[in-house]
């Protein structure tokens, strides 16, 4: 590749790209998510069947397109005909249907509430609500073809700011654009930059923090995996803007395609001449290393992080002192979230007041969010601020599954808090969401339905994040320990109504007197359970019930006589023998030894076991 | 010079002076079990949170590595201090239920029982040996190995560390004092290190003073003659 001297030589490459690029083509997701749902296999089958055919239809092979659920999900363009869990034997079907100009019904998406089938993806409702600005360039770009990018208008941030701008007038438009922070803690991006800018010291650092480790949450990931141009181009504005001349991008070691993306794509740029001495002729230098992190939720935390990239342990420290002044080897650095890097190209190009008129007054721009749980349309969804969980919930996620009520949604990863039905009409942003005891967090959205107990959902988060601490401080180590007994014992059926009090109180110390960000918000799912679901506490203690069934010591299996046709599946399935009964006549359990595990009522087709 | 009140008090304090410094040259208790002046501040106890007023905004702070500023304003009996101080010390207690120490602070903060199942644990965690050692020493002979609750302090592998001189400062710092050292038929010996080294004797009194260990370190840092360090401290 030939090495780009000038901004005249990038706009240049940016022509010929253009010119070469097809108006008809195949986008087929192939990040992680599509790749577990076979999509290696699909795109095999893709280009033989085109090549076969002789058809001038390329394929582009590129990140996730966000309907994950549906995997693999493949858009006809120019058109934008989507075609959903495409498996192989499909493959020659579509590819002739391309070729004739014809559609593949039974391939298109139905709408799971309405019964209605959509062609064009610009018409489903999964997207139709969406704005997206960061994943925008996702479906049209391969992850590592930087001619893909450029005609997505790719480089011409970086170029405008290195030519047009000064660092200064960088950071005035992100501090105008509002950005905050998207890693979680929502600090703004331009008061930081701001900072570190203004340090005399010669040498600065900027990290891209890449570490994701919520459970359920992939949006970092995915733009590494398929948009990682994006997230370098942003961070290459970032150093220019405050003045550091190295950087590291941090991503954590289960996110192999990830590292690998990143790794390739820098250097390309390399070689291109966007990375390393004097880039585009601009005179600035900077550099990217890759690191990569040994998977403990802790890193994700800014000074363990930092700590980590030195090769110490990747515990925490007291940040009365910022890492804009004193960071990576005590040099003023900036830490910067993936996703927060991929807004500052848009920021750049078309202004911080453009920004700043998307969203709400304190939160500006728009926010990935992976949206999980017991919900149609399970994937990874890009919303303006200030949209409502339940737009987010019901219109985007298709609603809850199977007919069943919505019981609660989980915003901000494990340390987040669980909202209930009366609070889906708050708008999705940084303020509203922290006052009603939950968090942005990075965005992970887990919607759960009736059946989920929400105590027991407490002590699920409470025991992810009890095995996560690193240990280092009294509260977060210790009080998350005893939280996560008295869950155990309240689910157990042996809890006490102080125990509830004791969880509150625990809580409060932990939230406010931890060292770390991961223990302040730790008692999130406790506390937002107790103030939302207080009465499924009350009836765990003082009933000894759990409404939801899912609490083991506290229900029992029962075979209804009336229902019962006798079919004897139950009896063949039992793992314990524990269920009795002739074929054609009512079944038994036996409660000594059914050990609860709910299959008889999983292979019931009679509705004939009930939990009680 | 640095003026602040500390609980309504008027404290003059030195510019770079810790929350912590301002408060016990006042004469103001604030407890602390993982603080020592000679060692950097390492915000683990969380028993020395304080209440920092500085303009409008008040958090809530670790007085160990907190610096000092003109017209602060800090509250060290709070409700919110008293709150999460106490439940700290609990804590505690319950992960290392029979240490004389944390009885004597529970009796000044007032912890009258606990509430938490106990696991019989006698380090606290608050890595005053490991910091010491790396910090003050300049080895690393020992750390910590573990997250959460399975944390704890040893030495590489529980194997005898390499780099141990068994010099004891670990166990000097140790505010719980559970790293005994033993001195018996002229070897010194450090169970929880697995480390046992001869020692030598002062070449003028005759008496057992510093490990073989020590001794190899000591000329190695100080590039003194053997024979000077062999002298003990009471006899130069």
């Amino acid at each position: 590749m030939r090495r780009l001297e000038s901004r005249e030589d990038l706009e240049r490459l940016r022509e010929e790209a253009l010119s070469r690029q097809p108006e008809r083509f195949i986008s087929l997701g192939m990040g992680t998510a599509s790749r577990a749902h076979g999509a290696e296999v699909v795109y095999s089958a893709l280009k033989e069947e085109v090549a076969k055919r002789g058809l001038d239809v390329p394929i582009k092979a590129t990140g996730d397109h966000g309907l994950c659920g549906y995997a693999p999900v493949m858009v006809v363009y120019p058109e934008g005909v989507l075609y959903h869990s495409v498996k192989a034997q499909d493959v020659p079907e579509v590819v002739d249907a391309v070729g004739k100009g014809e559609i593949v019904e039974r391939l298109l998406y139905t709408d799971p509430m309405t019964g209605k089938t959509y062609t064009y993806e610009q018409d489903i409702p999964f997207y139709k609500k969406q704005m997206r600005l960061v994943l925008g360039p996702m479906e049209s770009v391969e992850p590592l073809s930087i001619e893909d990018y450029l005609c997505c208008g790719g480089f011409s941030a970086l170029a405008k700011a290195l030519f047009d701008m000064k660092p200064e007038e960088i950071i005035q438009e992100v501090i105008t654009s509002g950005l905050r922070g998207r890693g979680g803690a929502g600090f703004r991006t331009g008061w930081k930059w701001e900072d570190a800018a203004t340090r005399p010291d010669p040498v600065k650092y900027i990290i891209c923090n890449g570490d994701e480790g919520d459970p359920g949450a992939y949006m970092d990931r995915c733009l590494l995996e398929g948009l990682p141009y994006e997230v370098l181009e942003g961070m290459i504005i970032g150093a220019y803007a405050v003045g550091a001349h190295e950087g590291f991008v941090y991503v954590r070691k289960e996110y192999p395609l990830a590292t690998r993306n990143v790794q390739e794509a820098i250097n390309t740029l390399r070689e291109l001449g966007l990375l390393g001495e004097n880039i585009l002729g601009s005179g600035f230098d900077f550099d990217i290393q890759v690191v990569r992190g040994g998977g403990a939720f802790v890193c994700g935390e800014s000074s363990a992080l930092i700590a980590s990239v030195e090769g110490r342990v990747g515990e925490p420290r007291s940040k009365h002192v910022h890492a804009t002044e004193s960071g990576l080897w005590g040099k003023p650095t900036v830490l910067n979230n993936v996703e927060t890097l991929a807004n500052v190209p848009f920021i750049v190009n078309r202004g911080g007041e453009w920004f700043a008129s998307i969203g709400t007054e304190e939160s500006k721009g728009t926010k990935v969010f992976s949206l999980a749980g017991d919900i149609y349309n399970t994937g990874l969804v890009e919303v303006p601020m200030g949209i409502t969980l339940r737009e987010v919930v019901y219109d985007i996620g298709g609603g809850i599954q199977s007919g069943k009520a919505f019981k609660a949604v989980q915003t901000g990863g494990p340390s987040g808090g669980c909202l209930p039905a009366s609070q889906l009409d708050l708008p999705v942003d940084f303020d509203t969401l922290d006052a009603a005891g939950s968090m942005m967090g990075s965005g992970g959205m887990i919607v759960m339905d009736e059946d989920a107990c929400m105590v027991d959902v407490a002590r699920y988060f409470v025991k992810f994040l009890t095995e996560e601490s690193c240990g280092k401080c009294v509260p977060c180590r210790e009080g998350l320990r005893h939280m996560l007994e008295i869950l155990d014992r309240i689910t157990q059926g042996e809890g006490t109504m102080e125990d509830v009090d004791l969880l509150e109180e625990l809580g409060y110390v932990i939230a406010n007197a931890s060292l770390c960000g991961l223990g302040k918000s730790a008692p999130n799912p406790v506390l937002s359970t107790i103030r939302y679901f207080r009465e499924e506490y009350v009836e765990h203690v003082r009933d000894k019930k759990c409404r939801a069934g899912v609490c083991k010591a506290l229900v029992h299996y029962e075979i209804v006589a009336e229902n019962c046709t006798g079919c004897h599946i139950c009896f063949k399935e039992c793992p314990v023998d524990a269920i009795s009964g002739e074929p054609k006549a009512v079944h038994v359990i036996d409660q000594e030894k059914c050990i609860k595990c709910g299959i008889c009522k999983d292979v019931c087709k009679f509705d004939a076991v009930k939990v009680v | 010079m640095v003026k602040l009140t500390i609980d309504g008090k008027e404290v003059i304090a030195r510019e770079g002076q810790t929350v912590l410094e301002a408060a016990r040259e006042a004469g103001i208790f604030i407890p602390t079990l993982c603080y020592h002046h000679e060692i950097k501040p390492y915000t683990a106890c969380r028993l020395c949170m304080v209440e920092v007023t500085k303009g409008k905004r008040t958090r809530f702070v670790t007085a160990c590595d907190y610096p000092v500023a003109d017209g602060m304003v800090v509250r060290t009996d709070t409700e919110k201090v008293k709150k999460c101080r106490k439940l700290v010390l609990e804590l505690l207690m319950a992960q290392c239920p029979n240490l004389p120490q944390l009885q004597e602070l529970a009796q000044v903060i007032g912890v009258e029982k606990v509430r938490f199942s106990k696991r019989d644990d006698d380090c606290i965690l608050c890595g005053m040996c490991v910091r010491t050692c790396a910090e003050v020493v300049g080895l690393n002979a020992i750390g910590f190995e573990g997250r959460g609750f399975n944390r704890r302090v040893c030495t590489p592998f529980d194997e005898p560390s390499d780099p141990c001189i068994l010099c004891g400062a670990c166990s000097y710092v140790c505010p719980v004092n559970v790293i005994p050292v033993e001195e018996v038929d002229g070897y010194r010996i450090m169970e929880r290190w697995h480390k046992k080294s001869a020692m030598v004797a002062c070449s003028k009194c005759g008496r057992y003073f510093m490990t073989e260990d020590e001794l190899r370190y000591l000329k190695e840092k100080t590039g003194l003659p053997e024979e000077k360090l062999r002298i003990c401290m009471d006899c130069r």
